[in-house]
């Protein structure tokens, strides 16, 4: 406890670090998943959406490194980090985002055209809503993997909680590892409690279909 | 009035529809009936334009619906289908004032006129602040009518829109249907395959076979006791 009291400070530095290195990828990968599932045609989709789990199952650590060159942009420091956590929220959040979309029922579908509702309005009104659940989910898995991924991102340079391990175990501190591991299970469980808060807000309906089932 | 000429309809390489031609007077109930693969859904949404029709033209009081904007032509008629389709995430209220309100009427006018179509088709203040899951299938469908009325339409399309419902619920239903239809003036037509249905309901009846070729055309009491066909006699069970 002694060194986490000496530390504080620095766990504060770090951990800020990492929220921002796993905000930021959880909020754009998300967006693009959207316009992609709402722009690509139901075919085209399902051969994305394998080619995005064949990138899913690429090794974090080999795409920081492989980035670089790729796109031009350093090996050291948060910039390819920061994408490869966004390709991986993209690939896991694709996938969600389809299949929430998919699970609007037709027959509304079918009436809101019916009753000349613009593919916008449609969007809003009808297919936004009901695919906020299946969106929170799909977020609460992507949240939880970011945030454990983003501390990889140590080993290239970028300085958040996962330097707390490289650093730990090389000078054989293991006050330093296991504040590692409860800091970053608690702003996982912290993320993940604020996306049920979310979807409690964006959904009050359900609230009343719990209560009646 | 709602006109059908010569109207064919391919879908890829099958014939939905094969040369029909039917009008559906003003204030009158249209009864299409027939079995499934008798192109009558498809029939129904060429008036909105759901549907377009290969060749041939439909026409509303005289213009052809090619030439509207979809987006207020179906704004103004009404549609209700077997499975409702009502918003699940938005209560009985929102559901029948939606497209009043996304078409810009002020909402306190939007919910006057939703409040009253609700009470017009049976479903009482205690029912509007709940979901529709919270509702029977008689009651859903109820909202489901109140929701194509909200609009004031002239014209409603109706798409076996009772086969969901239990027999008395349907009885009641089909009632009230009528009651409603001579008070505002309605122009309706109406699918179904129920002869006891279609018999009660239809002002002009149309028996449709296979691919919208008309069978007979009349008013119900003529097709019940003069048949054309074998196939009216059998479908009509007379």
């Amino acid at each position: 406890m002694d060194w986490v009291f000496k530390n504080l400070d620095f766990l504060q530095g770090l951990a800020i670090t990492h929220l921002s290195i796993s905000l930021l990828p959880l909020l754009v990968g998300t967006l693009l998943a959207l316009g992609l599932a709402l722009l690509i045609s139901n075919r085209a989709s399902e051969l994305l959406a394998g080619f995005l789990n064949g990138i899913y199952a690429i090794p974090s650590l080999a795409l920081f490194v492989a980035l670089p060159p790729l796109i031009g942009t350093s090996y050291i420091g948060p910039t390819n980090v920061l994408i490869a956590l966004t390709i991986y929220v993209l690939a896991t959040m694709f996938s969600s985002v389809r299949d929430a979309f998919n699970q609007v029922p037709a027959a509304v579908l079918l009436i809101a055209n019916a009753q000349g509702l613009s593919k916008l309005q449609t969007l809003l009104h009808v297919k936004l809503p009901l695919a906020i659940p299946g969106i929170i989910a799909g977020l609460r898995v992507a949240s939880a993997s970011t945030i454990s991924m983003a501390s990889i991102g140590a080993v290239v340079g970028v300085k958040n909680l996962g330097f707390l391990f490289l650093d730990g175990f090389q000078r054989k501190i293991p006050e330093e590892i296991i504040s590692g591991i409860l800091i970053i299970f608690l702003i996982a469980i912290l993320f993940d409690f604020g996306l049920w808060l979310l979807g409690a807000i964006l959904t009050p309906w359900r609230r009343k279909m719990v209560s009646h089932a | 009035m709602i006109e059908f000429r010569n109207v064919f309809k391919r879908f890829g390489v099958s014939v939905a529809v094969d040369n029909f031609s039917m009008i559906a007077p003003t204030g009158k109930i249209t009864v299409l009936m027939g079995l499934s693969g008798s192109g009558k859904t498809t029939l129904l949404r060429m008036v909105n334009r759901m549907v377009e029709p290969s060749s041939g033209e439909v026409f509303i009081d005289g213009k052809e619906v090619a030439d509207l904007n979809p987006v207020s032509l179906r704004r103004s008629i009404g549609y209700v289908m077997q499975e409702v389709g009502l918003l699940p995430h938005k209560n009985i209220l929102d559901n029948v004032a939606l497209i009043s309100t996304i078409s810009g009427q002020p909402k306190k006018d939007a919910y006057f006129n939703a409040s009253k179509m609700l009470e017009l088709v049976g479903i009482g203040k205690d029912f509007f602040l709940r979901y529709p899951f919270q509702l029977s299938g008689g009651q859903q469908q109820r909202v489901g009518v109140a929701r194509a009325l909200a609009i004031k339409p002239n014209i409603l399309l109706m798409d076996e829109p009772f086969g969901a419902v239990d027999p008395i619920v349907r009885e009641e239903l089909q009632d009230e249907l009528l009651r409603i239809q001579r008070s505002l003036g309605l122009t309706i037509i109406f699918i179904t395959h129920d002869r006891h249905e279609a018999l009660k309901l239809a002002d002009q009846l149309v028996v449709l076979s296979e691919r919208g070729k008309v069978e007979q055309m009349g008013t119900s009491e003529f097709l019940a006791t003069q048949p054309a066909t074998a196939f009216v006699k059998k479908l009509l069970g007379v």
